[in-house]
């Protein structure tokens, strides 16, 4: 585009002069590199998964289904969410809360992400919390939106390598709001997980 | 529903955030972040004028990114709590901290100062701000239908979105849970 050329050249000299022009000092942070490739390869996958326009809907599912399994700990956050009632649940209920959980976020992910197509992932840095245990910032850009929007991926080293266990957005962390959901539920409930099982089943679609 | 064209709302969008941003500009001084207020006023000037009323974010593309500043925030950077978590008609969720705040950025915003006398300019801008907050939300709004609670999901990540604002103001590091302790497995 020509008119924001002109107008760079223009404009640039005299804001040049305006101290808040100047890149502010970056304070030194310690990044992980490793944790940096992974997120970045693992989330242009999963988004490159929903914007393939030649598979069916099935293999789509399919795909997702493993992108999934090879981002997320799944497990770690299936009884994250589940809060203090993680550790009161009984092994039948927790087998059945972990299918009816994993169905309902696919199905959920699935249809808020389906808007998005041909958008990239760019990791732009990351902090090491503790060792095992790092926040990675990214910028997602291009497709269907107007700016760059940032998110950042907690990822955490589990038995198969980094794994995604939260992802923020605008501030929010998915997986703690998800657990705080949950977690009222369940006591609005007078602490039956039954309830919240049965919510999450009679979300999911009809099996074929 | 969509009725607009995601061109349009971009553009409407864009007015809305030109005209908030003297009042974000007066809350990054009230901050002490000069620098900050500098790139927000320098948004402004370019944007009202070459950007075309705000309708094009020309700042950005010269590298001056936006960011949204608020008198909430500004308490907060001084240590103010959020206090009681309210959900009011019309107004939607909001705390004791931010609801003041909200009132004192409606009240002190030089835009709404500047266009006082000309009659139906506020009228019509809270309006168009309210369908862009509305189409904004959009998002939000149907994770809401996807909750188990929506109403402890609402609040969970409004309380959320407002202590990393606030956060970003006072800098720090996050407070996080720990994930350790969720190893079970299945």
């Amino acid at each position: 585009m020509s008119a924001p050329s002109t107008i760079s050249r223009r404009i640039l000299p005299w804001l040049l002069l305006l101290p808040s022009a100047y890149p502010q000092p970056v304070l030194a942070a310690a990044r992980d590199a490793s944790a940096e490739a992974f997120v970045r390869t693992s989330a242009n996958r999963l988004l490159g998964v929903l914007s393939d326009k030649t598979a069916t809907a099935a293999q789509k599912n399919a795909a997702f289904h493993k992108a999934i399994d090879d981002l997320a700990d799944v497990p770690r956050v299936t009884y994250f969410v589940l809060g203090k009632y993680a550790r009161t649940i009984t092994p039948d209920q927790k087998r059945r809360f972990a299918l009816a959980f994993r169905s309902y976020v696919e199905r959920v992910y699935r249809d808020r992400l389906s808007d998005y197509g041909g958008e990239r992932v760019s990791v732009v840095g990351s902090v090491a919390r503790k060792p095992g245990d790092v926040v990675v910032a990214t910028e997602i850009s291009g497709g269907q939106l107007d700016r760059p929007v940032p998110v950042s991926w907690r990822i955490i080293q589990s038995p198969g390598g980094w794994r995604v266990v939260d992802v923020q957005f605008r501030g929010v962390w998915l997986a703690i709001t998800q657990q705080q959901d949950f977690v009222s539920a369940i006591d609005n409930a007078g602490g039956d997980i039954e309830v919240l099982i049965d919510r999450l089943r009679s979300d999911a679609p009809p099996r074929r | 529903m969509k009725i607009t064209s995601k061109g349009v709302r971009n553009r409407v969008s864009s007015v809305v955030t030109n005209l908030g941003e003297p009042g974000t500009a007066i809350n990054d001084l009230a901050q002490g972040r000069p620098r900050a207020a500098g790139v927000t006023t320098s948004r402004f000037l370019i944007n009202s004028t070459v950007g075309g009323l705000g309708l094009f974010d020309v700042g950005a593309k010269l590298g001056l990114e936006g960011h949204r500043s608020d008198f909430g925030q500004t308490l907060g950077r001084y240590g103010a709590e959020s206090g009681r978590y309210v959900v009011l008609p019309l107004l939607g969720p909001t705390t004791l901290r931010d609801g003041a705040g909200r009132l004192v950025d409606t009240m002190a915003d030089p835009v709404a100062m500047a266009t006082a006398g000309a009659s139906n300019f506020g009228m019509i801008r809270g309006g168009v701000t309210s369908v862009d907050a509305r189409a904004n939300a959009d998002g939000f709004i149907r994770a809401l239908d996807d909750a188990a609670d929506p109403y402890a999901m609402m609040r969970s990540a409004y309380l959320q979105n407002r202590a990393d604002v606030v956060r970003q103001a006072k800098g720090g590091v996050q407070v996080l849970p720990d994930f350790d302790a969720a190893r079970i497995e299945p």
